[in-house]
């Protein structure tokens, strides 16, 4: 755990590419990082909106001693194909999603997702309940990110956080500059994350004109509201287990955490992570993998 | 036939905890399976059934949330939902292959099972698929301007309530539009808006009809869908339907034109309804048919 110390963790994105290797899905590459090879628990992980599998480069070195941990940059972001001008669907991604994972042979593995990721997560257990889809899931862990916003409910104040969520993405896209300055108000401690850090994640997002296309991906706001009953009955019904690991300093969370409960019938643990913001396996990288670790532990 | 006798000639199956109406017609070994179009039901297929069940076992069913299908209680279904449940339904019949007919709104339902088969996702095996733009010009009628309305998230739920004289429109609509008068009596219109009209039916059109804004959405995995199809595609459109005209024009624009794609002009507006035998002509290629 000592080497979690910031700056030993360090590495670039030319690095880091050098660590996975590319999977033809259907027509497109998938980069693809499959590490800690001969261990018997997996553990798979769906990475967020403007972010690729890099923010979790603190993390798997770790996880990865007694796990094979998969993940993958999504279609779209990172070192993965980037898309034509076409609209790429939260549909989509969970068709990408699921052939990779049966091309990598995986069932019954640890989940983790985070953001945009969670949504691909409930997507999948969506197709799971209604039996289009076989994949097994031993345990979900859910980290900071959006649960379907019911129109029904939708009120000024959750307008109000997609409205600004909306623009502070748009306008991240703009530059370096106001990318990290943005990237930066996510963390609840600012020098967590470093100069350096954010100019490799900015590179990936950059990456094959990845940033020109990623409004195409936006649309999930729309497909949240579409999906809303979808769900979260793909979360009412479930029988896998959830567990949630939050960064406590985030705004929107109670919004998620009421519809959780709302939706969620078995009992399940939320781990907070104090001091901590939208991205905890970036700025409590040790605290993240302890929850983890014991999420997985307690649902075995 | 009465909605009512149309209702005991089929069966309910509960898929997902709900109960799905399907009618199940015909002996023969080729599987039709019907997705129907909105806002109607399985009941549109009522002149067609008899000769198709002579070429085919033809098993329609109501999507959920239409005709004598469990109405969903106050949540909206998507497009996505509808081809899940028409998946497990046909699962769980036990259909190893069939031909997909589809209409307007089932259209969209046999795109997105398309764009899974495709992604070899599912294992059903799917011979050839029919797309036919409306079941009956009822939408370009009457609907296109009430899903504007309906479509609209403070308005919908309003305008649903207020429609009770909707059926008085359709009905007149529909005699000044040259279309076969027979159809009133037969088709039984009221029963078909009553239908509607029950069940909440009227309350929750509004969410039903969110599916506009999936096929914005979709389009592209949809054409996409088309586009990468290694499965034969008739798709029977009117040049005059304002609705389908767009889509089609854009696929049609597009270079590389999938081979397995057919278009079938219909330019005298055949329909299931008012014109049974030629619709039949038309897109099956079914001759010699004595019906009435």
């Amino acid at each position: 755990m000592e080497t979690l110390l910031k700056n030993d963790t360090f590495i670039s994105s030319l690095d880091w590419k050098r660590k996975g290797s590319l999977v033809p899905v259907y027509n497109k590459n998938i980069f693809t990082i499959d590490t800690g090879g001969d261990h018997e628990n997996c553990i798979v992980i769906l990475h967020g909106y403007l972010s690729s599998s890099y923010d979790y480069h603190k993390v798997i070195p770790e996880l990865s001693k007694n796990n094979r941990v998969i993940i993958h940059d999504l279609i779209g972001f990172g070192l993965s194909d980037k898309l034509e001008n076409k609209y790429f669907t939260i549909i989509d991604q969970s068709d990408y999603v699921l052939e990779l994972w049966d091309i990598l042979g995986l069932n019954n593995f640890t989940l983790i997702a985070h953001n945009y990721g969670n949504l691909i997560t409930q997507e999948i257990l969506a197709r799971k309940n209604h039996g289009t889809t076989n994949i097994e899931i031993k345990n979900i862990l859910f980290c900071n990110g959006s649960v379907p916003v019911n129109h029904t409910n939708y009120l000024d104040k959750h307008t109000f956080y997609t409205d600004e969520d909306s623009k502070k993405m748009v306008s991240m896209l703009t530059s370096f500059g106001i990318y990290k300055k943005i990237m930066r108000e996510f963390f609840y401690d600012e020098s967590k994350i470093t100069e350096e850090e954010l100019y490799e994640m900015w590179t990936l997002l950059e990456y094959n004109n990845g940033r020109e296309i990623i409004n195409f991906i936006y649309n999930y706001v729309r497909e949240r509201k579409i999906f809303w009953n979808r769900w979260t009955s793909a979360l009412k019904d479930t029988t896998v287990p959830i567990d949630l690991v939050w960064g406590k300093e985030q705004d929107l969370t109670d919004d998620c955490m009421i519809n959780l409960k709302g939706a969620k019938n078995t009992p399940y643990n939320i781990y907070w992570i104090e001091k901590s913001g939208h991205f905890p396996m970036l700025e409590s990288p040790k605290e993240w993998i302890l929850f983890v670790l014991k999420g997985q532990l307690i649902n075995t | 036939m009465t909605a009512e006798n149309w209702k005991s000639s089929g069966t309910f199956y509960s898929i997902l905890n709900k109960n799905i109406f399907v009618i199940d017609e015909g002996t023969s070994k080729d599987v039709l399976v019907i997705l129907h179009g909105y806002p109607t039901s399985s009941f549109d297929y009522i002149k067609v059934l008899p000769e198709l069940s002579k070429h085919y076992r033809v098993i329609i069913h109501d999507h959920l949330g239409f005709g004598f299908s469990d109405k969903p209680d106050s949540f909206t279904y998507s497009l996505i939902d509808q081809a899940d449940f028409a998946l497990q339904l046909w699962h769980k019949m036990g259909l190893k292959e069939v031909t997909i007919l589809a209409h307007d709104y089932g259209t969209s339902v046999a795109k997105e099972i398309l764009a899974r088969k495709n992604h070899n996702l599912i294992p059903i095996k799917i011979k050839r698929i029919y797309l036919c733009n409306s079941s009956m010009r009822l939408e370009h009628l009457h609907l296109r301007n009430m899903d504007q309305l309906l479509k609209d998230k403070k308005l919908g739920r309003y305008i649903a309530r207020l429609t009770s004289n909707g059926f008085r429109k359709i009905k007149n609509k529909l005699s000044k539009n040259n279309l076969n008068p027979e159809i009133h009596s037969e088709y039984d219109l009221k029963k078909v808006w009553d239908n509607l009209n029950s069940d909440e039916g009227k309350k929750e059109i509004h969410l039903l009809s969110n599916f506009i804004n999936e096929r914005y959405t979709f389009w592209h995995r949809w054409t996409e869908a088309l586009k990468e199809s290694k499965i034969p595609i008739k798709i029977v459109w009117e040049k005059s339907d304002p609705v389908a005209i767009k889509e089609i024009a854009i696929v049609l624009a597009t270079e590389n034109i999938n081979d397995n794609l057919e278009w079938l002009e219909n330019s005298r507006h055949y329909s299931i309804l008012d014109s049974p035998k030629y619709w039949m002509k038309l897109v099956f290629k079914i001759n010699d048919i004595k019906m009435f």
